[in-house]
């Protein structure tokens, strides 16, 4: 091991369940995003006509692998949901989430629009939701070399927390926005 | 009137004073003698009730028996000083002042022993038992004899002058039958304090409660403020655990040694109220002087006296730890195809989050030859996250059970009374940010102790041992003497941060790929086992707690044939 | 004449009986008061010795002493008691030692003996102390 420690610079987020986010985890994060919109995009091409059936299949062999995990996918957020699902120029909506033990659940929405754009939206409605949130500074964003391309949030409600990431998908020019839920210890 | 009366009458008076004068002299020089004689009766007795005090001031330090080389006295090596402060190495030697620490930490070993897992710590709690029974034999053997005491009476009853007796008189020990010593205050507290209350169950392992006739509050009237709340240890009441029976001697609570009278002393004398205490150590003891001076009257006195330390403990085992094990982090890769199957590549990962993409896995899923899984950011269940987040943090799991064996092995590692290591002080001794640092630079294993016997620290192995360099080295390699038992059995949850990647399997022929998300998709899962090794503290060790953390990529490829 | 012998010879008598008499009774009146005093010297000493012995302290044990010392009151034959040596360890541990000194009138002044100083100790181990850690 360096003789340097890990330590929590001043004004570095210290996010909800403790995450502590370097520069380099922002970055790969950035990358792995667009990785999985590239594969998403080449998907885009006119695909072979397919029976429905044979898709609702596999959409059920899905759910029953999910069941057995204790956990249950769906292209849609649920209504009650504690955070409103960003409706704007959405390509692909994913919620996932536990049905046992620690509730826990993970919104993943894929929109055309900016994610300056979706995360101003996202403020505005947790604020207005009631929800506290903690945002890092400019300093740390431009610290950490992510203008434009990442913005997140931490935020917290009752016995809730939220941590909020919108990042750009370098592919589309779009925004992957991921809402991690999870009811404290 | 004839010649010879005359004669007869004027001489009677002067005779008669004389005889009253002669009278007067005797009586007074009888009264001298009668007040000489009170006087040094009165002397006696105040010297020897001088020795009686130092005796029961000085036998709390001796005689002392020296602990032996085997394991089961050595164990007490941590019993053997008087203070509360771990680094204080002892002298190896245990009095009367001492004995109640030594059976407390025979207790706290067989208390850990009576866990379900104890395994090789039960025999372990035996050899504590019998150690600590031998050191206490060997104790009482030494009080109950006087020779042992007859110095330190005779070092004040010399120095109280005794010269109603004579001139160069001194009150010396009479040997004999005035000698002896008694079990009083009995069911009285001992010195030894137990942490917390009834309703936490004073901080004991979980699946241990101690009996109610086994401990008493304050038996002084009125109960002191400091210790209105205080539960103690019962004296010369045993404590059944397991099979033997564990003893403490009664000092009642800030009281000084002092003189009682003969009626309680000989009420509780073994012979004449028995106990169940084969040798049991006395707590109060009599002597009897003599001044004497050769030619003069001599004086004999008896005086009883119960002994106290006025030092109280808390029931543990100081110099013992707890040892946290943090396994390789491991990712794994799981297909369906159809049935779930592991991939041939787990990775290892640290704390510090990396993109891992797994092996490309054949066939891929339903009606595919091949899945290549996305890559995902792998790490991010324990990036920056402290000590107590990797054992209790999510995924949580039932973490209770734990949670009360490492508060109850943090309580019995504090020696100070009055200190109580609560569930909140735990997370929060394990929440120190530099565990953070220390799980990125690579440590997987901390020592929770106490160095000072009233704080806890939680440190990697080299730091612990700069921190309690008396102690700590010589037992920090000790396996815990108990079997290992899983607690928390594989706790999981979908990641939080990790968003759902969408699958690309490769079709066989005349198939397509299903659609990407529902159900081609590849999700992120966090897993935690955690595993409790029940250690007694008979090697110093006190359990250890391995967490095992992991990470799962599921990939589901499915292919659907194109019509 | 032999009339006035007679009575003149039993005044005489009792004249010299009382020489005799009167001076051991007093002598043996001062002997009782001195013997009373060296009791009380004695009890007052071991007194303070034990007060003191009961103190965490030496500035605690000495108070403890005087406060022993507090309820006497001089009266015509006692005139004064005092500590006049206190020996406390400086750390507590062993014994503590007092000396009072009691002055004392007789009640029959004796010629050359106007009054007497008694002086009595007690040694007494300190139990008021906690074992050093």
């Amino acid at each position: 091991m360096s003789a340097s420690v890990y330590q929590l610079s001043k004004g570095e987020i210290k996010l909800k369940f403790n995450l502590v986010l370097p520069t380099s985890l922002l970055v790969l994060l950035g990358n792995s995003f667009g990785l999985g919109a590239a594969v998403a995009q080449s998907s885009q091409q006119t695909p072979p006509k397919t029976s429905p059936t044979d898709v609702e299949a596999a959409k059920q062999k899905l759910g029953s692998i999910m069941a057995a995990s204790n956990m249950r996918m769906t292209t849609q957020a649920p209504s009650n949901f504690p955070v409103q699902a960003y409706k704007s120029n959405v390509t692909q909506t994913t919620f996932i989430n536990s049905t046992k033990g620690s509730p826990v659940a993970n919104l993943s929405i894929c929109t055309k629009d900016s994610p300056e754009t979706v995360f101003q939206w996202y403020q505005q409605a947790l604020k207005a939701a009631g929800w506290t949130l903690r945002i890092p500074s400019a300093k740390l964003m431009a610290k950490l070399g992510s203008q434009g391309q990442l913005f997140m949030l931490d935020a917290e409600k009752e016995q809730q927390g939220i941590k909020l990431m919108c990042i750009l998908d370098k592919a589309t020019n779009g925004t992957t926005v991921t809402v991690g839920w999870l009811k404290n210890r | 009137m004839s010649t010879v009366e005359k004669r007869s009458k004027r001489g009677s008076v002067t005779a008669f004073a004389a005889a009253l004068a002669l009278t007067l002299m005797v009586l007074g020089i009888g009264f001298i003698i009668i007040c000489l004689y009170m006087g040094g009766q009165r002397e006696t007795k105040n010297a020897t009730d001088a020795g009686a005090l130092s005796v029961g001031k000085e036998v709390l330090s001796e005689p002392s028996v020296m602990l032996t080389p085997a394991a089961n006295q050595r164990c007490f090596f941590d019993c053997t000083n008087d203070t509360i402060n771990n680094n204080v190495m002892g002298d190896g030697r245990v009095n009367l002042n001492r004995i109640n620490r030594v059976w407390s930490k025979a207790m706290v070993i067989a208390i850990n022993a009576e866990d379900s897992n104890a395994g090789g710590g039960k025999g372990n709690a035996d050899s504590a038992f019998q150690g600590a029974e031998s050191i206490s034999n060997s104790l009482a053997d030494k009080l109950t004899d006087a020779s042992n005491l007859h110095g330190f009476f005779t070092d004040l009853s010399k120095k109280n002058s005794t010269r109603m007796i004579g001139v160069g008189s001194a009150t010396e020990v009479k040997p004999g039958a005035g000698w002896q010593t008694s079990l009083m205050d009995r069911d009285a507290e001992s010195n030894i304090e137990l942490t917390g209350t009834p309703s936490n169950n004073f901080y004991l392992p979980p699946g241990f409660s101690m009996p109610g006739s086994s401990t008493t509050k304050c038996t002084r009237n009125p109960i002191p403020g400091e210790v209105s709340n205080t539960t103690f240890l019962k004296g010369y009441a045993p404590l059944q655990i397991g099979n033997h029976d564990f003893w403490q001697v009664p000092f009642k609570w800030n009281d000084k040694p002092h003189l009682v009278s003969s009626t309680p002393f000989i009420a509780n004398k073994v012979s004449t109220k028995a106990t169940n205490w084969t040798k049991p150590v006395p707590n109060a003891f009599s002597v009897e002087g003599q001044a004497v001076k050769p030619g003069a009257t001599g004086e004999i006195a008896s005086s009883w006296v119960l002994s106290n330390p006025r030092h109280a403990y808390k029931i543990a085992a100081p110099h013992s730890f707890l040892k946290i094990h943090v396994d390789q982090l491991k990712c794994h890769w799981f297909f369906y195809v159809p049935l779930k199957v592991e991939g041939f590549s787990t990775q290892n990962y640290d704390y510090t989050p990396t993109s891992l993409t797994g092996s490309t896995h054949f066939p891929g899923g339903t009606g595919s030859t091949s899945l290549t899984p996305p890559a995902h950011m792998i790490g991010l269940d324990v990036v920056g996250r402290t000590l107590d987040e990797i054992i209790f943090g999510v995924p949580k799991g039932s973490t209770d059970k734990l949670e009360k064996y490492m508060v109850s092995r943090a309580n019995q590692m504090i020696s100070k009374p009055g200190v109580e290591i609560t569930a909140s002080k735990l997370h929060s001794t394990l929440n120190s940010p530099t565990t953070i640092a220390w799980l990125i630079a690579g440590e997987r294993d901390f020592y929770v102790f106490s160095k000072d016997g009233e704080t806890l620290e939680c440190q990697p192995k080299a730091l612990a041992i700069a921190m309690a360099p008396t102690w700590l080295p010589l037992i920090i390699g000790e396996s815990a003497d108990g079997n290992e038992t899983k607690l928390i059995d594989d706790a999981n949850m979908p990641s939080v941060v990790n968003p759902p990647m969408p699958t690309s399997p490769s079709p066989i022929p005349f198939f397509t790929p299903a659609p990407p998300y529902i159900p081609n998709v590849s999700w992120v899962l966090w897993d935690k086992d955690v595993y409790w090794k029940n250690g007694t503290g008979y090697n110093g060790s006190l359990g250890e707690v391995r967490v095992k953390r992991w990470s799962e990529v599921h990939s589901v490829g499915v292919c659907i044939p194109i019509i | 004449m032999r009339n006035r012998a007679k009575r003149g010879s039993g005044l005489i008598e009792a004249i010299l009986a009382a020489t005799i008499l009167v001076p051991i009774a007093l002598f043996l009146l001062d002997l009782t008061v001195m013997i009373i005093a060296n009791s009380m010297n004695d009890t007052a000493a071991k007194n303070a010795a034990r007060a003191a012995a009961n103190q965490p302290n030496g500035g605690a044990a000495h108070a403890a002493a005087e406060k022993a010392l507090a309820t006497f009151q001089a009266s015509a034959i006692v005139k004064s008691l005092a500590i006049s040596e206190f020996d406390y360890p400086s750390k507590g541990v062993g014994s503590v030692s007092v000396v009072t000194v009691m002055e004392v009138k007789l009640p029959v002044p004796v010629p050359g003996f106007a009054g007497y100083t008694f002086k009595a100790g007690d040694v007494e181990p300190i139990v008021g102390s906690t074992i050093p850690e």
